[in-house]
């Protein structure tokens, strides 16, 4: 009676588990085995593998400028918030600043507001402003919602032990400039990294900030969202497997060097 | 060199509502080996911090080798020091650790490793600039934050409560190597703690501070066999304290009234006049017990209440058979018939009573 209960709970939990599984990851898999169709629809019937997708994909000029644009907006804008997130947490974690709570609030409050609210208000400044629509007004955006990310992830890991170790450093006789690139940043460099790849893991799948800020070069979520219009073939999905396996392998970086390292230290 | 280290003259500093130095002024001769001892909240650390530039006071100065450096940054002093959590650098080897300051002051990579090499010899820890702070035991960063404030050869050396993170055996074992250290390179050491023991072990000279005041200042001996307060007679050891009244004075004599009768004593130091009240402090082993006689002045008899065992001897709490208020501790043998429970005849000679001020 007991033997029979719990395999028959056993099972529907396994069930209830594939049921979420697919849920969260059937779409993915789909994207992924269609972009190998050898056919010219995305569709049941598989009709057989083929690469010749990956290789339209490839020879695809504007994709691949699209590419690289994106790779260019994802590493500058990242650099940039990861810099100006530590400042601002060393600013905010070593120094007494008036209002530290509301200063503190204000830098992580854009985490709770919408892409496409950030993205329209840079859109109506940038015009009001004349400045012209550019990778560069979408690299902006993009530090724009990861600074705050950044920057909580930076100020969570700077403690009193560590204002100490600074001490120590200026008793020694660095400099405050010696002390941040000699001590600060090189003992926080775990968090530096995790700030970092998180923040690329973002900008690379943005698309609705890069779609309003852009024009003539685009970065490569913009580029597909060209693709879809004209329908959907096999082609859409290689590239979309390529964005897919590319932020996959930025997170399994992440996880690699970042969250081993903490687990060891 | 001047023969003044350093020289604190009225510093005061609050904490809001909080005084934390009340117009201290200390000297430090160069190449001593001075230790700020009292309770938590009694200033010292802050004192230290004052001496080390990581704090400004609101008034006074402090002079190092002569010079100003009241307002002066850690950085630009000739000040090092080693922290209670020790604060190295956990990302950086032992011998970067310890070479760090030669590196601020801009000498080369060889001179600096062939520095940091005989600074680790030197606290004993040879051959382990390769490792990480992480692989070494408490003890040994211990040693390596010495090593790294000692490497920069400053004039003085500043210690905060160097050793309250380690076990009692450890702890006595690094002052004895702290003293050691501190002959060899001659180095002025200020040293913070709190741990009475350990101040009388390790200090030429020891500083004894309460509520933000110098309470007394002397060798261990001194402060030990003649403390100049209450406060550093409760502090520095154990003491029995009786209260009473300076009857008269005459030239070296005092005549003093209390509870447990008329005492005459020599002045032993004190200050006291006609009509003053005193305290009169007893270390545990200066009581005669038994046969008080010759010299002897007899304080009465006392019931043993409670004995606790101290290895070279016992440690006897006692109660005074006429005056409660008066609870004797005393030193008993390490052997002996005494039990709780037995009555003795308690005396002093009256050379070793040391009489205060009551400012209670």
């Amino acid at each position: 009676m007991t033997m029979r209960g719990t395999s028959w709970r056993t099972a529907a939990s396994a069930l209830y588990a594939v049921l979420v599984y697919g849920f969260i990851f059937l779409p993915v898999v789909v994207l992924v085995l269609f972009s190998f169709q050898d056919g010219r629809f995305p569709i049941p019937p598989f009709e057989g593998f083929s690469l010749r997708w990956y290789e339209a994909v490839l020879a695809d000029s504007r994709l691949m400028e699209a590419l690289a644009n994106s790779i260019v907006v994802a590493v500058g804008s990242s650099l940039v918030a990861v810099l100006l997130g530590f400042l601002a947490a060393y600013g905010l974690a070593r120094f007494a600043l008036p209002a530290k709570g509301v200063q503190r609030a204000l830098l992580t409050a854009p985490l709770t507001v919408s892409y496409l609210i950030i993205g329209m208000g840079l859109l109506i400044t940038f015009n009001f402003i004349g400045f012209p629509k550019s990778l560069l007004a979408a690299g902006i955006g993009h530090v724009v919602i990861n600074l705050p990310l950044c920057f909580a992830i930076i100020y969570s890991q700077m403690g009193d032990h560590q204002a100490n170790i600074e001490k120590a450093a200026r008793d020694l006789g660095a400099s405050e400039w010696q002390v941040i690139t000699l001590v600060t940043a090189p003992m926080l460099w775990p968090a530096l990294f995790a700030a970092f790849f998180l923040s690329m893991t973002f900008s690379w799948d943005e698309f609705i900030i890069s779609f309003l800020l852009t024009r003539f070069d685009v970065t490569l979520p913009v580029e597909i969202w060209s693709l879809l219009r004209s329908g959907l073939n096999p082609k859409t999905n290689a590239v979309g497997s390529l964005v897919f396996g590319i932020s996959a392998v930025l997170v399994v970086v992440l996880e690699l060097v970042v969250l081993r390292k903490g687990r060891r230290a | 060199m001047s023969a003044t280290a350093v020289d604190v003259k009225n510093v005061t500093h609050r904490y809001e509502a909080f005084t934390a130095l009340a117009d201290v002024s200390l000297t430090v001769p160069t190449g001593s080996y001075t230790v700020f001892l009292g309770p938590s909240g009694s200033g010292k650390t802050t004192l230290l911090s004052v001496i080390g530039g990581f704090l400004v006071p609101q008034a006074g100065s402090v002079l190092i080798n002569g010079a100003d450096m009241t307002a002066v940054p850690p950085a630009k002093r000739p000040t090092t020091t080693v922290f209670q959590d020790y604060a190295l650098f956990p990302h950086m080897t032992i011998g970067a650790n310890v070479a760090f300051g030669l590196r601020m002051r801009g000498i080369g990579s060889k001179e600096r490793m062939r520095r940091a090499h005989e600074m680790l010899e030197l606290v004993g820890l040879k051959g382990s600039e390769a490792k990480r702070p992480h692989e070494l035991s408490g003890g040994q960063r211990q040693r390596v934050a010495l090593a790294r404030a000692l490497a920069v050869e400053p004039s003085v050396l500043l210690l905060d409560e160097p050793l309250g993170a380690l076990d009692l055996k450890l702890r006595r074992q690094m002052q004895a190597e702290l003293k050691a250290i501190q002959r060899e390179v001659g180095t002025s050491f200020v040293h913070v703690t709190h741990d009475q023991e350990e101040a009388m072990a390790i200090g030429d000279t020891i500083v004894v501070m309460s509520h933000g005041r110098i309470e007394d200042m002397g060798t261990p001996e001194r402060v030990y066999l003649k403390p100049a307060t209450l406060f550093a007679a409760g502090f520095m050891g154990q003491s029995s304290f009786l209260k009473g009244k300076v009857r008269w004075r005459t030239g070296g004599r005092l005549d003093i009234e209390t509870p447990v009768g008329r005492l005459p004593l020599p002045l032993n130091g004190s200050g006291a006049d006609t009509g003053d009240d005193v305290v009169l402090s007893i270390r545990p082993e200066h009581f005669v017990v038994g046969a008080v006689e010759g010299a002897a002045l007899s304080l009465g008899s006392a019931t043993v209440e409670d004995m606790t065992f101290a290895g070279a001897h016992h440690l006897a709490v006692m109660r005074h058979e006429t005056v409660d208020s008066f609870r004797p501790m005393v030193q008993m043998p390490q052997t002996g018939e005494t039990t709780p429970g037995t009555t003795v005849a308690l005396g002093v000679l009256p050379e070793d009573v040391v009489i205060l001020k009551d400012d209670s």
